[in-house]
């Protein structure tokens, strides 16, 4: 009998300290599933650091290895190889020529001339043709890593989806890109993203409406600004006027390279580009205007 | 020569025995198969971010494994007292060093052969390709710089007073040389006067751990064969620093009282 009174005890006690735990394991529980991930809560705001180097490390992969160390930037009074050119238009990687990417210069001295022998020392980039892309995609754990740590890199999200299209992966990119618009709701450059991969789709209603949204968030966020993002607005508009261009709607492509006009840095350019429309002829994106300075 | 290798036979059946390689190595393989087990856009052929980190903690094991070890191998002896036994038999003080680092330099090669097969095979699974030739030069080039590593504990452990404050200012000195070593020119050449001379002397006269270190670079994306020459070149550049750390050692050694 003592032992059964003992045990009714025991659980009439487990039963009371269950309901006095529960809501603040609940609370708890809670609180740990709205966090990102477990890396993300651990590192806290230093994540961010940490984003930024998983980022650069991406840059590093793409040039398979060779890459400037800070002690090579502080001397050449640059900051690395993708200030040369331009961080959105990542075919740019596409010409070497372009940009200065002998941060190694000549030999310092006997030491440095062997020791080039022990690291990558000549500029090479993953996924250089066609058959080759699928090579970048070593590229893309750093660009995930970072992604995770900070969602709110559009960046990351954008630069993965780029590369995830060119190894023929849009979905992918686009599951990545809707992730990235989760956390950067209204991102231009997201949504800029997401309309080129529905292009790719041939999805060319729903590429419109991105670019649309885009351009029209591009409006509210980048035009108060001092100095507006202009290769993005210029990236826009090309899209949405060759998009009714090639739709029929002569008017409101012309209307698209008027606005165009006003952020290029060549208006004569684009005045040319009008005319053609205006005329008749197609509207060729392949020789679209060069991108503006930023 | 006999005199030697018994020794270091002693050494490296002390460092079997030790748990030291074991536990390193189930956390590089653990960390490693974690990072494995990372579902990447379903894409099961990414390797070289798995080849990077499994390759940095190769590296920080086998810093942690030679280090450790050669740092308590003069002061153990001291401590209990087996030196003069040993010193006695009769064994030089010349031979009693060179048949520690040996024993030390031959664990840490027994070592790095378990680590890098297992890195071959991580490597092996994603891209199914099997580049021996690289592995083997990343392997000695890896074990020769080590074995500086190993002679400047040496020393390091006859000039400081216990084994802990040698591991921290060798890892300190071998970090720097990591990070720094082959920077130190440029920075010289920021620097000027005579604080710059003396970055200059320094970088002339350190040891280049970071040439060996850089050769996972060349693993992680691929880069073909580092040419024999220049591969031996460099075997012999540490060959050279390590008996240089060696007689620097026998030297602090051969007139150090013993208790």
């Amino acid at each position: 009998m003592k032992h059964w009174l003992r045990l009714l005890l025991l659980l009439a006690a487990a039963f009371t300290l269950a309901t006095l735990l529960e809501p603040a394991f609940r609370k708890w529980s809670d609180r740990r599933a709205a966090a990102r991930s477990v890396l993300a809560s651990i590192l806290g705001d230093s994540r961010r650091l940490f984003a930024n180097h998983f980022f650069v490390q991406a840059d590093v992969y793409l040039h398979s290895g060779y890459y400037p160390s800070i002690f090579d930037e502080s001397l050449a009074g640059e900051t690395g190889i993708d200030e040369h050119e331009d961080e959105r238009d990542h075919s740019a990687h596409k010409n070497p020529g372009e940009c200065k990417h002998d941060f190694l210069g000549k030999p310092r001295n006997w030491i440095d001339r062997f020791g080039r022998n022990f690291f990558p020392s000549k500029h090479t980039h993953l996924g250089e043709k066609g058959a080759q892309a699928a090579q970048a995609r070593e590229i893309l754990p750093w660009i995930k890593f970072s992604a995770e740590l900070d969602p709110h890199r559009a960046e990351s999200f954008t630069v993965g989806a780029y590369w995830l299209r060119q190894m023929g992966r849009t979905n992918d990119a686009l599951q990545f890109l809707r992730e990235g618009l989760r956390s950067n709701p209204s991102h231009c450059e997201i949504l800029y993203e997401m309309g080129l991969c529905y292009e790719e789709r041939q999805d060319e209603a729903l590429a419109r409406n991105l670019w649309e949204r885009a351009w029209r968030h591009w409006i509210d966020q980048e035009s108060a600004k001092s100095e507006p993002d202009r290769l993005m607005a210029a990236q826009i508009l090309t899209h949405l006027a060759r998009l009714e261009v090639r739709a029929g709607r002569r008017d409101r492509g012309m209307a698209y390279l008027e606005e165009l006009k006003k952020v290029s840095p060549q208006p004569a350019e684009i005045q040319k580009r009008i005319e053609e429309v205006r005329a008749g002829l197609p509207f060729d994106i392949l020789a679209k205007p060069q991108s503006p300075s930023r | 020569m006999r005199v030697i290798s018994a020794t270091a036979g002693v050494v490296l059946l002390e460092m079997v025995r030790r748990k030291d390689f074991y536990v390193l190595f189930v956390l590089t393989a653990l960390i490693t198969l974690v990072m494995a087990s990372v579902n990447i856009f379903n894409d099961d052929n990414i390797v070289r971010y798995l080849k990077e980190i499994c390759l940095l903690l190769i590296w920080v094991s086998s810093l942690v494994i030679a280090i450790g070890a050669a740092a308590r191998q003069v002061p153990a002896e001291r401590e209990n007292r087996t030196i003069f036994p040993l010193l006695a038999k009769p064994v030089t003080r010349s031979q009693f060093l060179v048949g520690k680092w040996l024993g030390c330099w031959l664990a840490c090669g027994i070592a790095l052969a378990a680590f890098y097969l297992f890195f071959g095979v991580v490597a092996a699974s994603r891209e199914h390709a099997w580049p021996v030739g690289s592995y083997f030069q990343a392997l000695t080039m890896h074990w020769a710089a080590l074995g500086v590593i190993l002679a400047m504990t040496l020393a390091g452990s006859i000039v400081l007073a216990a084994p802990s404050s040698t591991v921290t200012i060798v890892f300190v000195v071998v970090g720097g040389i990591l990070f720094m070593g082959g920077h130190l020119d440029q920075v010289a050449l920021r620097a000027g006067g005579v604080g710059g001379v003396l970055l200059h002397a320094l970088y002339y006269a350190i040891p280049h751990l970071e040439l060996f270190a850089n050769v996972r670079d060349l693993i992680i994306h691929d880069w073909p064969l580092i040419p024999w020459l220049i591969w031996l070149a460099a075997l012999f550049y540490a060959g050279v620093y390590t008996c240089i750390f060696l007689l620097t050692a026998w030297l602090l050694f051969r007139r150090r009282a013993l208790n």
